[in-house]
């Protein structure tokens, strides 16, 4: 089963002013290359640099959507995560004559003692959850 | 590309399972049933019109004795020793750049309720190198895969899956699922 090309993409702010999009610039995504995250992370390394904000960013039939975790310069005083992270969850039906799959796009805020993960559908990125774990 | 996941049951030659095939665990015989609490001589992949695909792969079978043995084919074996390319099933995960696929699970279910058991199924999964299988009904009782997190743009797991009715009928509701996390 191929999935669908991930729509939904995350857009970082870096410690030194810069803005990253997924698959653009420096973060396109290329075969046989890194993928754009663990280009991400390699960038990061190769300037000691850090992530200061995250979101995730899709363009679905009613608009843009932006949807964003806590970050330094929060509009409602959150309180500002150590990290973030992104990646894709996926869960796939097989082997039994009926294949489906669900696949979401995943933002996390992660914190001393618990994690902020934001999901997005895929399948239909109007929707979104939040769990704290 | 974008992610491609494929599931492939294993023999002399692999015979990939496609979106409308399904496996069929059977009593040695492709389309003959097991006796109930007796657990599969026999694993073919059935096609929707109800051919036998894996018909001159010579498939695999991976039979579950007991906690930590099978029988693959020589009798019975802790199933720690059972090779790649011995198990049931080889599964692939793919990307056209290189990911790392991790927090990997698989289990059976009643096909509408993840966390449901399999209606009157009991499987058991083990991924190669397990030294105990695990009766992997519903979400809660997944099985759990070793992390792939090389960047690479193939991933290969290597499972080992058994199934024994507990009750007289066909059990075509049930599915199998695999969840993970790439990025």
């Amino acid at each position: 089963m191929e999935l669908p090309e991930c729509k939904v993409k995350f857009v970082v702010g870096l410690s030194n002013g810069e803005s990253l999009v997924e698959g653009v610039g420096i973060l396109e995504k290329k075969p046989n290359e890194l993928s754009p995250w663990h280009k991400l992370q390699s960038y990061l390394k190769e300037n000691s640099l850090t992530i200061t904000s995250m979101s995730l960013n899709v363009k679905t039939e009613i608009g843009n959507r932006h949807y964003h975790l806590p970050n330094s310069k929060s509009k409602f005083q959150g309180k500002v995560p150590n990290s973030y992270n992104c990646f894709r969850r996926g869960a796939i039906d097989g082997l039994t004559g009926a294949s489906g799959y669900e696949l979401y796009t995943v933002a996390e805020a992660i914190y001393d003692d618990f994690k902020v993960r934001l999901y997005v559908s895929e399948i239909d990125p109007d929707k979104c959850w939040v769990n704290v774990i | 590309m974008a992610l491609t996941q494929t599931w492939e049951l294993q023999g002399s030659s692999g015979t990939t399972i496609e979106a409308t095939d399904l496996i069929q665990f059977s009593d040695g015989t492709f389309d003959n049933p097991i006796t109930v609490s007796s657990y599969n001589d026999g694993t073919h992949v059935r096609s929707s019109g109800g051919a036998d695909d894996s018909d001159g792969n010579t498939p695999n079978n991976v039979k579950y004795i007991a906690s930590g043995t099978a029988d693959w084919g020589d009798g019975t074996e802790d199933i720690e020793d059972c090779l790649d390319g011995e198990a049931t099933l080889k599964i692939t995960i793919s990307e056209s750049s290189s990911i790392t696929v991790t927090d990997i699970t698989m289990y059976a279910y009643d096909g509408t309720t993840p966390a449901t058991a399999p209606t009157g199924t009991d499987v058991q999964l083990a991924e190669v190198g397990d030294t105990e299988w695990t009766n992997a009904d519903g979400s809660g009782a997944a099985l759990s895969i070793d992390d792939s997190d090389t960047p690479a743009t193939d991933h290969y797991f290597y499972i080992l899956m058994s199934a024994s009715p507990s009750t007289v009928g066909v059990k075509s509701s049930n599915k199998v699922r695999i969840e993970f996390t790439y990025q």
